[in-house]
């Protein structure tokens, strides 16, 4: 009896071990950036003209270290791509002091926990969209669902468009259009991926138009 | 032709062929090939990655007892592509597996326990667990589940070898688990499989 207990236990724990979680390999799962698109619906890309922009020059929000600007090829790359997707879709880009209608922020985001930058795709498996994630960060109680990266060092490319034009009584700006996307450092081809990125923001975002 | 009448022969004889002794107990390992029912927007077509091993004790002339264990998983790709909706729009490939740990008491009615082909039909009555994991990119979704299980098979048992103490196992079964993912839009986990393996009947003595 003692033997076939063995035997049996010795092979439910054989094909557990065979079919844990197939997690497909880091190398796999990097080689496109994922796009994450939000947009205020209320507003009317159209009614806008002119637009500010950094060019040449990132924002780095650290969650460790201070905050920061590059000023590098990446910064260059990103920052000019933006400007041609804007250029093309009709707006005209201003100095600061001109009064622009929009403000074009481009930042890279790192170390932040991926629910602190909203990439979820739980609308896609027809969620109500109303859940609250909770996810307490490293080392932290994780309760299920969460959603967690599996890459330590991570660093996404967030654009944002603010409206300029409606500022309320209380000097208050509206985002109308996030762009989320990622991982930039994990990418095998972090300049062209992320070039490539931020021309399918735009392409995914037809409404971003004069 | 002939391949085919000798086919014939062959199972019209193994019917009538009677055991030497009707075994008291049997180990089986099979492999098992399912496809999902249930929320088949997230993984459908068929797995071939599954296993199950089970273990009989006869009652009585006809039946059987004992229990199954089986894992199970299921995955995807969905290459990538642009979801949009009105909680924004999403460009990216995912990574998707089900994995299913599932145990059971099950019983089985055979229907000729003598002969070398043994028909039969069981229940299965338990639970199981399952884990989902949604990978993209560097970011994964995950969530798991308990359930309670049936499972209804039919199948048939062939017994080979000169004692007959070892053979074939095949049997078509309907898994219906009442596991659940809010996340995943998992209602219940439901497939329909079928399975085919090894039993040895005196592994013990």
């Amino acid at each position: 009896m003692r033997g076939r207990v063995t035997l049996l236990f010795s092979l439910a724990i054989l094909l557990i071990l065979v079919n844990c979680d197939p997690k497909p390999t880091l190398e796999t799962r990097v080689k496109d950036m994922v796009v994450k698109t939000i947009a205020d619906i209320s507003s009317n890309f159209s009614t806008y003209s002119t637009y500010s922009l950094a060019i040449d020059t990132v924002g780095v929000f650290w969650s460790f270290d201070p905050d920061t600007v590059i000023t590098d090829d990446y910064a260059q790359l990103v920052s000019r791509t933006v400007k041609t997707n804007m250029d093309n879709a009709g707006y005209t880009r201003v100095g600061p002091k001109q009064k622009p209608d929009l403000a074009v922020n481009v930042f890279l985001i790192r170390g932040y926990g991926v629910d602190q930058t909203f990439i979820t795709p739980n609308y896609y498996l027809s969620h109500p969209g109303n859940y609250t994630y909770t996810y307490s960060g490293y080392g932290g109680y994780s309760p299920y669902p969460y959603i967690a990266p599996v890459y330590t060092s991570s660093t996404q490319m967030l654009i944002e468009l603010i409206d300029l034009k409606n500022i309320d009584a209380q000097q208050r700006v509206k985002i109308i259009w996030t762009t989320f996307a990622g991982d930039v450092d994990a990418s095998p081809d972090p300049y062209g991926k992320s070039k490539e990125a931020v021309n399918q923001a735009f392409m995914q975002s037809p409404y971003i138009k004069k | 032709m002939k391949s085919a009448f000798a086919v014939l022969v062959i199972i019209g004889t193994a019917f009538s062929i009677n055991a030497q002794d009707q075994f008291e107990r049997y180990l089986a390992v099979s492999w098992d090939v399912q496809a999902p029912l249930s929320n088949t927007n997230y993984i459908k077509g068929v797995s071939m990655g599954g296993f199950q091993i089970g273990y009989r004790e006869r009652i009585n002339d006809h039946f059987y007892m004992g229990f199954d264990y089986n894992t199970m998983i299921f995955t995807q790709h969905d290459p990538r592509q642009t979801y949009y909706s009105s909680s924004g729009d999403l460009t990216t490939d995912f990574y998707k597996n089900a994995v299913v740990y599932a145990g059971t008491l099950s019983g089985e009615y055979q229907f000729s326990p003598g002969k070398r082909i043994v028909p039969f039909v069981g229940f299965g009555l338990g639970a199981n667990y399952n884990t989902y994991a949604l990978y993209y990119n560097i970011y994964a979704s995950k969530d798991n589940g308990w359930g309670a299980m049936l499972r209804p098979q039919a199948g048939a048992i062939i017994k080979l070898g000169q004692k007959q103490s070892w053979g074939i196992i095949a049997a078509v079964h309907y898994d219906y688990s009442t596991a659940k993912s809010v996340y995943f839009n998992y209602q219940n986990f439901t497939t329909i499989g079928l399975r085919v393996g090894f039993f040895f009947t005196q592994l013990f003595d």
